[in-house]
């Protein structure tokens, strides 16, 4: 075979050897439309750093105030989102202003949803957060509601009132999945913002309802071993009378008061409840 | 090669092709000089001057080889093809042609071999002139060998002195055997042939045995004793008597499947690749999926190769066929560890694939199916001296899921094509293209989504040539792949890997006992990571993801070579060494793999086959994915894998075996069996691990009338981390498949396959808590059925076409993860099948 027939026939197997490639087909090019962004923010309602005063007298400060969020969803047959925010963010609602939670891109019209939840090994720190808060957070402990579980949040502080003086140092382990929280709309283009306020002050609530007086005589009162430090064993051996909604103090602050804590565009819509487990 | 006999004879039709016209002359008696003088020049009656004319005299002839392909059909007779030949003017054959008719196999390999002869060049008037000449070739079977040993039945101890009587085709035999009770003839012709041994205070016993030319027949005779001594008869034997057919041998410790073994595995669909998991050694991720772990090494860490290219997955997506069409497979071997030299750079096992040699005529199959249809068709170019082939699949599976599932699209499909060609019986090129396609999507709201995509494509340009004391191979191979990689970025982002490779493998026989292998290879890889364009900047997903892969180039680059010495008739010893030099941007890292595998045949029928081997490996993701290969921070993974097998052959057809294995794993990338179950599992995670027990096989060929096989695997998988050490996420005590496949008669066959194995440990971590924990409980174990039914009809001597009805999973099993039942997962398979 002479070196010009060697040539041709070399280039018209390299041609028979690549074109079958190109004649299955490739896989499709992104044709999707330019989708809408939003921001999702947390921000106190209160100003946790200067603390709270109760309608009783006490003044509430607060040492840590730090809250496990995120694993936003965006679910609904209207909903097209394009990149999912798998993850939680730990929060220090102390830090002054809206905190930044996720960032999310879509196009339609979203069902939101959110996690309450211990964080991950892979959870992002928000300002003021190290990793011994995470560690903190992330060591399983058990109390009078759950058993082996991180912390969701977690609250330390002391209330005074005249020379008296109380600390508490609460570990919330309960995990919660808020959604039926409404609808947020991603337009083309567009960019939005929504916000979850963080509402420190309703765990000092006599009741559940929003205008309710804040309060901490009855937390005071269940210092039964009068060591100074309102515990959440404490608060649980201290009885509610007949017909309330909760047996004991502290569950009404446990599974009472604690979901109310993060609220979505300061509306009571969102229906919390434990998540499934993840498959 | 079979040994060859050939005649060529030389007939001269006449001299001057090319529009010449010359009056033939008688040749000399002897072969006459290039040159011979032209003194005097003969007149003819009208006292003209006749030119002298010498015809091309023969002075090589490389010989043909009886074609296999004929061999295997059972064809042994005698075959003469006539060829014309036209010569030129150097004496070279510059066109062969077929006169008259020959069968295919014995055309083309007479055609093949006539293009590698040389004749001294014809002369008219001293002058060398082109010519035309008629050749004929003579096909003689190979010889067959027969032999064997005579035993005492009660006793087991040899039989000297007995006498051995056979009558094969060529005549009448008569030997008597050695002090060891063995006895052989080394020349015998193939076909039918009777035995007869006598011995003594024995009864004779009398057998038949159908030998094959070009292979060995081991005949084992079992005499009972006599109360006196009997005269000959013509009764039957009792006693079984074992025949055994040594074919070619096969590497120590790898298990095999051959193509028509693997049609009739139910549950398999006649995939050699999805025959795999029924290997001893195997162990499912899920039912159906096409991921397993290899003695404890986890699926990114398998190699898989066909024809030495590496392929990076064998399945299509889901629970899909493989990528590389059956009818193109020969053979898959599976090596669970202790592998060649020549394999390198994968820390688990090696699936390696080799397809059928070319056959330059035309023939193919096809089959369709429910979801897709495949075809394969192969023909020969250049009087036999090429081949082309091109085969493929394409599934609907797309229009199928429209009537049911609009919203959802899956699709997959691949092509193969090969040409080669011989630029001379011993030097072939040939080009092998193939490639594979699978996209799972969605639409939504008139937005189409892509939630898994991946293609590969692969062109391996080889040059293979063979010389009198063994062959090499070199070849360079392009690659593409790409994958969209949405489910563990975050989103719809596009990996892609662009590959050049070149390799050189090297067989050369030392001598009759020592045999020499060696070759290089060097693998560059361009990785483009597509930017991310929707994901949260803060994404630990999309951060990790970016950590690990990142457009980069990276190059590996291995030399081995090992030595196989036959130490004696029954030993060898195989030792070998391999080098990698890896490479991936400022990373750099080596890695020193010494191997050690031998074969000992304790007894004709006993084998003993050691195995140990250090592999390294460059980090891998948890599953094969094409271009999704992390970079070379953390370091090589690396095993130590040690084995002995044992094989027992019970008869001609049956097969037994054991083979306990310990093999250690050290930084390994393992996210599937270290996942604490919470959240993402981390895929840059490192741990040690281990893994030990013992496989069992138990095989009849399943191309007999009643096959059939057993495996089961007893064994233990750990990993390390962080000081804990627990049971592998992915690791099941007992693994067992029973398979058997009857032939009814008539052209039906009927098949199942039981397959069985231990549920995987259950996490037991919490979001918080991670326990690991050596005593665990175990998810429910799971079982399954497969059946499979064929009704065949055969057309003519070779069309066939045939109804195939298989299900996998026709209990309807369920299997169990994380504590709750998924399922059932049921493939049925009704289509019809043709081959020609």
């Amino acid at each position: 075979m002479t070196l010009c027939k060697l040539r041709s026939f070399g280039l018209t197997l390299l041609t028979l050897a690549l074109v079958p490639g190109a004649l299955t087909g490739c896989l499709p090019a992104d044709t999707r439309p330019e989708p809408g962004s939003t921001a999702t923010t947390v921000v106190g309602e209160t100003a946790l750093d200067a603390g709270i005063t109760t309608a009783d007298g006490w003044h509430i400060s607060f040492d840590e105030f730090l809250i496990s969020l995120g694993e936003i969803g965006l679910e609904g047959d209207d909903c097209n989102p394009y990149a999912e925010s798998d993850y939680l963010r730990i929060l220090d609602m102390r830090q002054p202003g809206a905190q930044r939670l996720n960032l999310m891109h879509a196009l339609g019209t979203c069902e939101f949803s959110f996690l309450f939840e211990d964080p991950s090994a892979d959870a992002v720190l928000g300002s003021g957060v190290d990793e011994a808060d995470k560690d903190r957070m992330r060591t399983a402990g058990s109390d009078p509601f759950v058993e082996q579980s991180g912390v969701t949040l977690y609250v330390a502080g002391s209330a005074t009132r005249a020379d008296e003086r109380y600390r508490f140092d609460w570990s919330f382990r309960h995990n919660l999945e808020y959604t039926d929280c409404g609808t947020v709309e991603f337009e083309s283009g567009a960019s939005d913002e929504v916000e979850i306020r963080i509402r420190g002050q309703v765990l000092f609530q006599s009741e559940l309802a929003d205008d309710a007086p804040l309060q901490f005589d009855d937390y005071a009162s269940a210092d039964a071993d009068a060591d100074g430090n309102v515990t959440l064993e404490e608060l649980h051996s201290v009885s509610l009378p007949a017909g309330s909604d909760f047996s004991t103090l502290g569950e009404r602050l446990y599974l009472g008061l604690v979901p109310e804590v993060p609220r979505f565009r300061n509306s009571d819509s969102c229906v919390a409840a434990e998540p499934e487990d993840d498959f | 090669m079979n040994c060859t006999r050939v005649t060529g004879w030389i007939i001269a039709l006449g001299i001057g092709a090319f529009g010449r016209s010359v009056s033939a002359q008688p040749t000399p008696a002897s072969p006459a000089p290039p040159t011979p003088p032209a003194a005097e020049q003969p007149a003819d009656d009208a006292g003209q001057t006749r030119p002298v004319v010498v015809p091309p005299r023969l002075v090589h002839d490389a010989g043909v080889s009886y074609p296999r392909a004929a061999l295997q059909t059972g064809f042994y007779e005698r075959m003469e093809v006539h060829l014309v030949l036209e010569l030129n003017d150097s004496g070279a054959v510059v066109s062969a042609k077929l006169e008259g008719q020959a069968p295919p196999p014995f055309a083309q390999e007479a055609l093949r071999a006539a293009q590698a002869l040389q004749f001294e060049p014809a002369l008219r008037d001293g002058t060398p002139t082109p010519a035309r000449i008629r050749f004929r070739y003579e096909f003689t079977p190979p010889p067959a060998a027969l032999g064997g040993r005579v035993l005492d039945a009660a006793t087991g101890e040899p039989l000297p002195g007995a006498r051995v009587l056979v009558q094969a085709a060529t005549g009448e035999q008569q030997l008597v055997t050695g002090s060891d009770g063995s006895w052989s003839i080394a020349d015998v012709a193939g076909g039918s042939a009777s035995l007869r041994v006598e011995a003594g205070d024995h009864v004779a016993q009398d057998a038949a045995v159908e030998l094959r030319p070009g292979e060995a027949t081991n005949v084992v005779f079992r005499l009972e004793p006599s109360s006196e001594p009997a005269p000959a008869t013509d009764a039957a034997p009792d006693a079984p008597i074992e025949v055994v057919v040594r074919g070619e041998p096969i590497p120590p410790a790898v298990a095999s499947y051959s193509r028509e073994e693997v049609r009739r595995i139910p549950g398999a669909f006649g995939d050699p690749f999805r025959a795999v998991e029924t290997l001893p050694g195997v162990t499912p991720v899920a039912s159906g999926l096409p991921y397993f772990y290899i003695r404890g090494a986890p699926p990114g860490n398998a190699g898989y190769f066909v024809d030495g290219v590496r392929v990076p997955y064998l399945y299509h997506i889901g629970f899909g066929p493989s990528v590389v069409h059956p009818g193109l497979v020969e053979r898959v071997d599976l090596h669970p560890g202790g592998y060649p030299a020549k394999f390198g750079r994968f820390a688990g096992g090696v699936v390696s694939a080799t397809t059928a040699e070319p056959e330059p005529w035309l023939h193919g199959e096809g089959n369709i199916r429910l979801f897709d249809v495949g075809a394969l068709v192969e023909s020969g170019f250049a009087d036999g001296r090429g081949s082309a082939l091109v085969g493929g699949r394409y599934s609907y599976t797309a229009a199928l899921l429209s009537l049911m599932a609009p919203e959802v699209r899956l699709d997959y499909r691949d092509y193969q094509a090969r040409i080669s060609y011989d630029v001379t019986p011993n030097d072939r090129i040939s080009v092998f293209s193939f490639g594979a396609y699978d996209l799972l999507g969605q639409v939504k709201n008139d937005i189409e989504e892509l939630l898994y995509g991946t293609e590969f494509y692969r062109a391996d340009l080889r040059y293979d040539a063979r010389f009198h004391d063994g062959r090499i191979r070199t070849a360079v191979t392009f690659g593409y792949d790409r994958t969209s990689a949405s489910f563990l970025a975050g989103e719809r982002r596009f990996v892609v890997d662009r590959s050049i490779a070149a390799r050189t493998d090297l067989l050369k026989y030392l001598s009759d006992n020592l045999t020499l292998r060696g070759g290089t290879d060097i693998t560059l890889d361009a990785y483009d990571v597509e930017d991310a364009l929707y994901s949260d900047p803060d994404s630990p997903e999309a951060e990790s993801f970016d950590e690990q892969f990142q457009t980069r180039s990276d190059l590996a680059t291995g030399a081995w070579a090992d030595l196989t010495l036959r130490l004696s008739e029954t030993l060898e010893v195989t030792p070998g060494v391999r080098g990698d030099v890896y490479s991936s941007e400022s990373e750099n890292a080596v890695g020193i793999d010494p191997r050690l595998a031998a074969r000992w045949a304790v007894t004709p029928r006993l084998r003993l086959m050691p195995t140990f081997g250090v592999v390294h490996q460059s980090p891998s993701f948890a599953i094969p994915i094409p271009g999704l290969n992390p970079t070379l921070a953390g370091g090589l993974q690396r095993s130590i894998q040690a084995a002995t097998a044992l094989e027992l052959d019970l008869t001609e057809s049956t097969t037994a075996g054991v083979s306990p294995f310990y093999n250690v794993y050290s930084n390994m990338t393992d996210a599937l069996g270290t996942s604490t179950g919470e959240g993402q599992p981390d895929f840059a995670a490192r741990s040690e691990g281990r893994a030990y027990g013992v496989e069992l096989f138990l095989r009849r060929r399943l191309t007999e009338r009643l096959g059939g096989f057993f495996t089961y695997t007893l064994s233990r998988s750990e990993r390390t981390v962080a000081g804990a050490t627990f049971p592998s996420g992915f690791d099941r005590t007992h693994v067992m498949n029973a398979a058997a496949s009857y032939n009814l008669g008539r052209g039906w066959t009927a098949g199942g396959r039981f397959v069985f194995y231990s549920g995987t440990p259950v996490q037991q971590t919490t979001r918080t808590v991670v326990v690991r924990s050596d005593r665990v409980e175990r998810e429910p174990p799971f079982f399954r059925l497969d059946v499979r039914g064929e009704k065949r009809w055969t057309l003519s001597e070779t069309a066939w076409i045939a109804l195939v009805f298989e299900v996998m999973n026709a209990t309807l099993s369920k299997e169990s993860f994380g504590g709750e039942k998924v399922g059932p997962i049921v493939i049925p398979s009704i289509g019809a099948e043709m081959g020609f």
